[in-house]
């Protein structure tokens, strides 16, 4: 590390990872959504403080994100495969012990990306080179990738409703109309958000939970490994998201161990994004809004952000332990169908809100309605939820395959 | 009636496919905005003058490629336009598509999503429909080499234009470097200056 770690730089940082607490518990706030927000405060802090602000909130969102997916059971894209699972996990009264494996699975998924950097940096691999060279296989595999879930799914018939209905979906969106600022918060709000809620408007109260830590094991550092992997490996693949990198990964491991899968899926968000943001000191390039935003700052990175990383997953993780304890000691005594039907209201007002600055807010509110229909028969389908990835697949295959 | 769960995934399965094909009709209104007043993923439409154009051309000075265009509005803010591929080819097409070629001074209008890049604003055409000419200001002509030898001719790599076969300097310049000229205004447009020698003999 060739600059020394800056005090005001680690409080911008804690700063960031108390402002991921808050975003993190609302169910429809995107990373990518908070970006632009956050830059409202660059011209205050400056650029360094920034850059340690946004790794804070960005780590902090991803670990605490799985709160609302596993307590309230409304999940967005990076979560929408283990939604389920933890959700039926906290019905039953476990909902500690997933979220924890989550986040077990994402602090260790950071370590050993970190890991993996360095062994990239020591063998000076051509990262760019790679991907140039693999860039027109792209839609391909991704045509593949959709192919084999296909294949694996239990309900292949509303499987391909789901994929077909999303990616035409998709396509209309974001490849025939010119790009409006946000629409994708619209979209998952509406497609991971709102039908899952809508179930949940019927239940009054959940079991009562037991808060207790999981048992660990080291072999379950070898799902961690993997999911690591996964995130580097969806570098690679624009427009998929964690979670249908983990649904492949889960088909291809053949993972029916509930403990594994939910390790592995903390590790493939945690990893990829981690990945992203290192990616800016290996090629200069990153594909996450996060990389992107600090790529746009124009400001020489250096490698003390590592350190900045570590000290956010620590913070993070800390953070779920204690946040997810007080959740779950209160959840079984609230009304859960009155928190649902706030969260619809407040999910709603966000989107409103951005379609309304947008100055497109009658097209937003069709693409809201549209993806929370396409949702809602995802859910009454019982077809995976991953499968409505396809809203971004479909575009991106397209684009490849047309330019 | 009562909204079974076949029901409820019925009228979702409808509201999907018409609210795709309603979409697939649906037509964004672009917001007409001056330069200054833009933001990042704005969706917008502009009129301006074009300040600039970075252009490939062969070695007869025909345009090959358009890089980018530079276009400025009464606000004070610039603005590129780029293209990419095939579009970049329709672009190109439709700058040559006037006499003379639309130039610095022209006002056209371009339609897109904003985009930052370097701390730049651009737009990039995902369409030659979304780039129009709204009106022909600059009408100097356009100036190109010729293929085949006269008696205007100068170095490539030089300033100064020959008007004479036998001028000792201008027999120096070797065959693979020498350009020529359809007149002796076009090399003057191109900022060369006529040599001494040759300014002398054609004087006597």
């Amino acid at each position: 590390m060739n600059q020394a770690i800056n005090p005001f730089n680690l409080i911008f940082l804690f700063l960031g990872c108390i402002c991921g607490t808050f975003t993190g518990l609302l169910p429809g706030i995107h990373p990518n959504t908070l970006i632009p927000i956050s830059l409202l405060i660059l011209p205050y802090i400056g650029s360094q403080n920034y850059v340690c602000f946004l790794i804070g909130i960005v780590i902090t969102h991803y670990f605490i994100n799985y709160i609302p997916s596993s307590f309230i059971g409304v999940p967005d894209d990076e979560t929408a495969v283990s939604v389920l699972p933890l959700h039926n996990l906290t019905l039953k009264g476990y909902g500690y012990e997933g979220v924890m494996l989550c986040g077990f699975g994402g602090f260790f998924g950071i370590i050993i990306s970190i890991f993996l950097f360095f062994i990239l940096l020591f063998i000076n691999i051509d990262i760019y080179g790679t991907y140039q060279s693999f860039k027109p296989f792209i839609p391909y595999v991704l045509i593949l990738l959709l192919f084999i879930s296909v294949i694996f799914s239990k309900n292949r018939f509303w499987s391909i409703v789901v994929i077909i209905l999303s990616g035409l979906f998709g396509i209309e969106v974001l490849y025939n109309h010119s790009s409006v600022s946000n629409i994708l918060t619209a979209i998952f709000t509406g497609m991971f958000g709102i039908p899952l809620l809508l179930e949940n408007l019927k239940k009054n109260k959940i079991n009562h939970q037991i808060i207790t830590f999981p048992n660990l094991n080291v072999s379950i550092l070898k799902y961690v490994f993997v999911g690591t992997i996964g995130g580097f490996i969806r570098i690679f693949l624009p427009a998929i998201g964690g979670a249908q990198i983990n649904f492949f990964l889960s088909k291809l491991i053949r993972e029916n161990n509930i403990k594994n899968f939910l390790v592995s899926q903390g590790a493939i968000t945690l990893s990829n994004e981690v990945f992203s943001i290192l990616a800016l000191l290996l090629i200069g390039y990153g594909r996450s809004g996060t990389a992107v935003a600090i790529k746009n700052l124009s400001i020489n990175l250096h490698f003390n952000i590592i350190v900045y990383m570590l000290i956010g997953a620590g913070v993070g993780y800390a953070i779920l332990c204690s946040v997810s304890k007080y959740f779950l000691r209160y959840i079984s005594y609230v009304n859960y169908g009155k928190i649902s039907f706030y969260l619809v209201l407040f999910c709603s007002a966000v989107v409103f809100i951005l379609g309304y600055f947008s100055n497109y807010l009658f097209y937003y509110l069709v693409v809201y309605a549209i993806s929370a229909c396409i949702g809602i028969l995802c859910v009454k389908s019982k077809v995976n939820m991953s499968y409505m990835m396809s809203v971004l697949v479909f575009p991106t295959v397209l684009y490849y395959i047309m330019h | 009636m009562k909204l079974t769960e076949k029901r409820i995934m019925a009228i979702c399965f409808g509201a999907v496919l018409m609210g795709v094909v309603f979409l697939h009709f649906y037509e964004l209104t672009p917001r007409t905005i001056k330069i200054a007043d833009i933001n990042e993923g704005d969706y917008v439409k502009i009129t301006g003058v074009i300040q600039g154009i970075k252009l490939v051309r062969d070695k007869y000075r025909h345009i090959k490629k358009i890089k980018y265009i530079k276009i400025r509005d009464d606000s004070g803010g610039d603005l590129r336009i780029y293209a990419f591929k095939n579009v970049n080819k329709d672009l190109t097409n439709y700058i040559k598509s006037t006499n003379p070629t639309i130039k610095e001074g022209d006002i056209v209008e371009v339609i897109g999503t904003v985009k930052v890049y370097n701390g730049l604003y651009e737009i990039v055409l995902d369409n030659i429909s979304n780039f129009k000419l709204i009106e022909k200001k600059n009408f100097k002509r356009d100036i190109y080499l010729s293929p085949t030898p006269t008696n205007i001719y100068a170095s490539k790599n030089g300033k100064t234009y020959h008007t004479s076969k036998n001028c000792p300097y201008g027999k120096k310049i070797k065959e693979d470097n020498r350009i020529y000229f359809y007149s002796e205004e076009d090399a003057k447009e191109l900022g060369y200056k006529k040599c001494k020698w040759c300014e002398d003999e054609s004087g006597n």
